[in-house]
């Protein structure tokens, strides 16, 4: 009865207390439409923080000083045939040719007494490219741009001793001093000396390892993401495997490092710091994530889409492979994506099977040690010369280069799988 | 008239776990005509319609009892194979469902993944026709790779009606195929209807009445989970024999 | 039976029996009164009965009218159907008995006797029963009872019978009183008219017949047909 006997007065919408309410309203839209520009605001301040620190740190370390020296090849004293370096016996020719003391004196002769302790201790080397490339220099004088000595290097980057600053100075006004792309980065592998160092053997390491965290994540991952979606029966074994996937996903990395060790090299008895190690031990990490999203993505795709399918006589597998696994291919690569990117970041679990020791040459098969970017700048970082201080901040610019060209090729694969709807 | 039968169901029960959405409903489908399923929601006309070709088979709680028979064989036993039962018995449903690729891709999947065409130009002719039949080869045919999901409603259901067709099926199952369209496009498929007639066995569930009256000849009176009638289209909306049914069309009903 | 989901839909079935109801009510009175009239030779009263015929046909036309927007905005099925249907055609024969009653009235003026006439006693008989005829089809068709509408045929019988007998009785008054063959024979037509009017009401039962029940009835049902 007290139903009926509510009366309803007319609703005032233009009076004060209405007002108030609408002025209090968009208030609250404004605070909130603040807060979130803030947040995002934040948000890219901190990355732009770190981009500008790291290119700040990193950018010199893609240049190198160079010392223009003359080399007097005739009088160098070099034991070389021109006529061998024609031939395939070039570079035994060249290596018994003793170019390592004579650059060593052209440098004496040219700069004094401690010449040669202004060139790089590989500037032999490119001494020696140089005479490869063009035999004709051996009957004449000329002058070889070749890496100057680490010493100068930092100094000429203004970070110095005095000592070495004033021969820079020196140096400088004789014209000598030149500052060239250091393309040896990229090509040559680890080294001990920082003007020699390249981050090529890391980068071929750290691919080697991708692409088989790759080859084993993704196939394993999208099948079992299939399989648990659409063939599995609702029953109590299968929540228990998918609650099993969804903490193996949360588990701390450097647990896969001791499964791996455990596992790839004391019981398998497998290569130790072998990339194919690294990429089985990535790939265990990395497939969990792959299946849970590759899960949502499925369970995304509308049962309407199933059952037109089934309805035209597509059998189960058809269905999955004509219709819902195109469908749920953007999201499968998204999470791909996410896997595939901390993997590549992923330090702890390398370390611990032995992915951290020192490697001066690239690895050439799967099974050769080898290192990956973010482990070689862990052990640059280590370092107490101060030309790795630079160096690793430039390894690190290479490696967020190389993520993102990873991520711009999966984006770009999403995208062209991507279907309008 | 004879009566051809094409498929005829007795003492059907179907199952969700417990709960029982069917029983005992035996009835024949005529291979010349159009039947209607008609009933108030809930009452299991659909799921009925499901069990023709087994689409009840995804749902994991369902479980069927009874004779169900096409053409003499029984769809239920262990030596049919399902995905060919889907292609003899063909499926539209109430919300337009083509694929999202182009529209002839919708229509020459059946017959590809079945092997009905011989050769690429087979395969065409085969879209054309289908798409001609549907009534839709005039509207489309400029554009057949265009996606199939720009199309309008109505031309979405009846790209969903050529695709059923392409497979050359004997029977085609309607689950309100007009329930999402306007009026025009729902005559449009009527029409269709009516020039399918003879050469597929339809079965048509719809909520609509009016809608069975014009389009079929026959008309089966679902209530929870029973047939209550079934017979003549012109007696049951003129003369029905059943109180229930005659209070379900006459609006009586509640 | 029960009511409609939708309630609107009942009220126009109720309108349209209670239209159904009236025009019965004035064509059953026409009857009664053009006979009264004649009998007492009043001449005011077969001018009114006359006039208000047009009563009859401006309810036939509500009828129709009604009958037509029914089937276009319910959509009638089965036995709702089938009640427009046959209100329809019920509407057309009862206007048509409101014009034989017309009719009589306008032969009023005609007969001059003065109670001369012997057969004319007998008329109010033969009026009352196929007034009640009339008066009972339209109950059977209000009450929705085949039954009844069986029973309205039978009876009709009676009203056939009345009319072979006073046809004999006016042709033999006329063959000895052939002074009085003009007035008689307007008789004659009278009671043609009465013997009609049974027979519409014949029709009528088979219409609430098969409003009523889905079928026609069938031959036997309806008696013998009237030998004239």
């Amino acid at each position: 009865m007290n139903k009926a006997q509510i009366h309803r007065i007319p609703t005032d919408w233009r009076g004060a207390a209405m007002q108030r309410r609408i002025r209090g309203r968009y208030a609250a839209e404004r605070r909130f439409r603040l807060l979130g520009l803030a947040a995002v605001v934040l948000s890219a301040g901190f990355l732009v923080f770190l981009l500008s620190t790291m290119l700040a740190n990193g950018l010199g370390g893609f240049t190198r000083t160079e010392i223009r020296l003359p080399v007097d090849f005739p009088r160098a004293g070099l034991t070389l045939d021109p006529a061998r370096l024609a031939g395939p016996g070039a570079d035994l020719a060249l290596a018994g040719a003793g170019i390592e003391g004579a650059t060593d004196g052209a440098a004496t002769a040219a700069f004094g007494k401690d010449g040669d302790k202004l060139i790089s201790d590989g500037a032999w080397l490119a001494v020696r490219a140089a005479v490869k490339a063009d035999p004709a220099l051996l009957r004449r004088r000329a002058t070889i741009a070749v890496p100057a000595a680490d010493a100068i290097d930092i100094a000429a980057k203004g970070h110095g001793s005095p000592a070495a600053e004033a021969t820079v100075a020196r140096l400088k006004a004789a014209g000598v001093l030149t500052t060239g792309f250091n393309l040896s980065f990229l090509s040559e592998a680890d080294s001990t000396d920082p003007t020699m160092v390249g981050i090529w053997g890391a980068l071929k390491g750290s691919i080697f390892t991708m692409i088989v965290t790759l080859l084993l994540a993704f196939p394993i991952g999208v099948l079992s993401a299939l399989y648990l979606e659409e063939y599995a029966p609702r029953n109590r074994w299968t929540d228990l495997i998918e609650v099993s996937i969804n903490n193996l996903a949360a588990v701390p990395s450097i647990i896969f490092g001791l499964l791996g060790l455990a596992v790839f090299l004391n019981t398998f008895h497998l290569p130790r710091s072998a990339s194919i190690v690294g990429g089985l031990t990535l790939a265990l990490m990395t497939m969990p994530v792959i299946v849970i999203a590759g899960r949502n993505a499925i369970k995304a795709v509308p049962p309407s889409i199933r059952d037109a399918a089934l309805a035209v006589g597509a059998s189960p597998v058809q269905v999955v492979f004509h219709h819902v696994l195109p469908l749920a291919l953007p999201g499968i690569l998204t999470g791909t994506i996410i896997g595939m990117a901390r993997a590549l970041g992923e330090t702890a679990p390398l370390l611990m099977i032995g992915m951290r020791a020192f490697i001066a040459s690239p690895p050439e098969r799967l099974t050769d040690p080898a290192t990956v970017l973010p482990v070689q700048i862990f052990l640059w970082s280590d370092q107490v010369n101060r030309g790795f201080v630079e160096k690793t901040s430039t390894a690190i610019i290479v490696l967020l280069v190389f993520l993102l060209a990873m991520n711009g090729v999966a984006i770009y694969l999403r995208n062209r799988f991507e279907t309008r709807w | 008239m004879t009566q051809h039968l094409k498929m005829t169901a007795h003492n059907v029960n179907v199952f969700y776990g417990k709960k029982q959405a069917i029983s005992d409903v035996s009835i024949d489908i005529d291979q010349d005509l159009v039947t209607a399923f008609i009933g108030p929601s809930g009452c299991g006309k659909s799921t009925f319609l499901r069990t023709l070709n087994r689409m009840n088979d995804t749902v994991a709680s369902a479980k069927v009892t009874g004779d169900i028979r096409l053409d003499g064989e029984d769809i239920y036993a262990p030596e049919m194979d399902v995905v060919q039962l889907r292609a003899r018995v063909g499926m539209v449903f109430q919300k337009p469902n083509p694929f999202p690729k182009s529209i002839f891709e919708n229509v020459a999947y059946g017959p590809r993944i079945h092997g009905l065409a011989s050769s690429k130009s087979h395969l065409a002719g085969i879209v054309e026709q289908s798409l001609k039949r549907a009534g839709l080869w005039e509207e489309v045919k400029d554009r057949l790779q265009d996606s199939g999901t720009a199309l309008s409603g109505g031309q979405q259901q009846r790209l969903c009606i050529a695709r059923a067709i392409a497979v050359d099926p004997e029977v085609i199952l309607m689950d309100e195929p007009c329930s999402a369209l306007d009026p025009i496009a729902t005559a449009k498929i009527e029409e269709l209807i009516h020039e399918l007639k003879g050469r597929y066995a339809i079965v048509i569930v719809t909520h609509n009445m009016q809608q069975a009256a014009r389009v079929s000849q026959r008309t089966a009176f679902f209530h929870l989970g029973t047939l209550i009638e079934y017979g003549a289209t012109s007696d049951i909306f003129t003369n029905p024999r059943e109180e229930r049914t005659r209070d379900y069309i006459t609006g009586r009903y509640g | 039976m029960s009511e409609h989901t939708v309630k609107a839909f009942d009220e126009d079935i109720g309108e349209l029996r209670g239209l159904i109801a009236q025009m019965g009510g004035l064509a059953e009175q026409a009857i009664g009164a053009a006979i009264e009239a004649l009998q007492r030779h009043d001449l005011e009263a077969a001018a009114r009965i006359v006039a208000e015929d047009k009563k009859i046909d401006a309810l036939e036309m509500q009828v129709e009218q009604l009958a037509v927007r029914i089937i276009a905005l319910r959509a009638p099925m089965a036995v709702d159907l089938r009640e427009v249907v046959a209100a329809l055609k019920i509407a057309g024969v009862v206007e048509r008995i409101g014009d034989y009653a017309k009719n009589i009235a306008k032969r009023v003026p005609l007969i001059d006797s003065h109670g001369e006439i012997e057969p004319l006693s007998v008329l109010p008989a033969m009026a009352a029963l196929a007034a009640e005829l009339v008066h009972d089809v339209l109950d059977a068709f209000a009450a929705r009872d085949a039954e009844a509408a069986l029973l309205v045929c039978e009876r009709d019988k009676a009203v056939d019978d009345f009319y072979n007998s006073l046809f004999r009785v006016l042709v033999t008054h006329m063959m000895e009183n052939p002074k009085t063959i003009g007035q008689v024979a307007h008789l004659l037509f009278i009671a043609k008219n009465l013997e009609r009017v049974g027979d519409h009401a014949t029709n009528v039962a088979e219409m609430v017949y098969y409003a009523a029940t889905g079928t026609h009835m069938t031959e036997r049902d309806r008696g013998a047909l009237a030998t004239s």
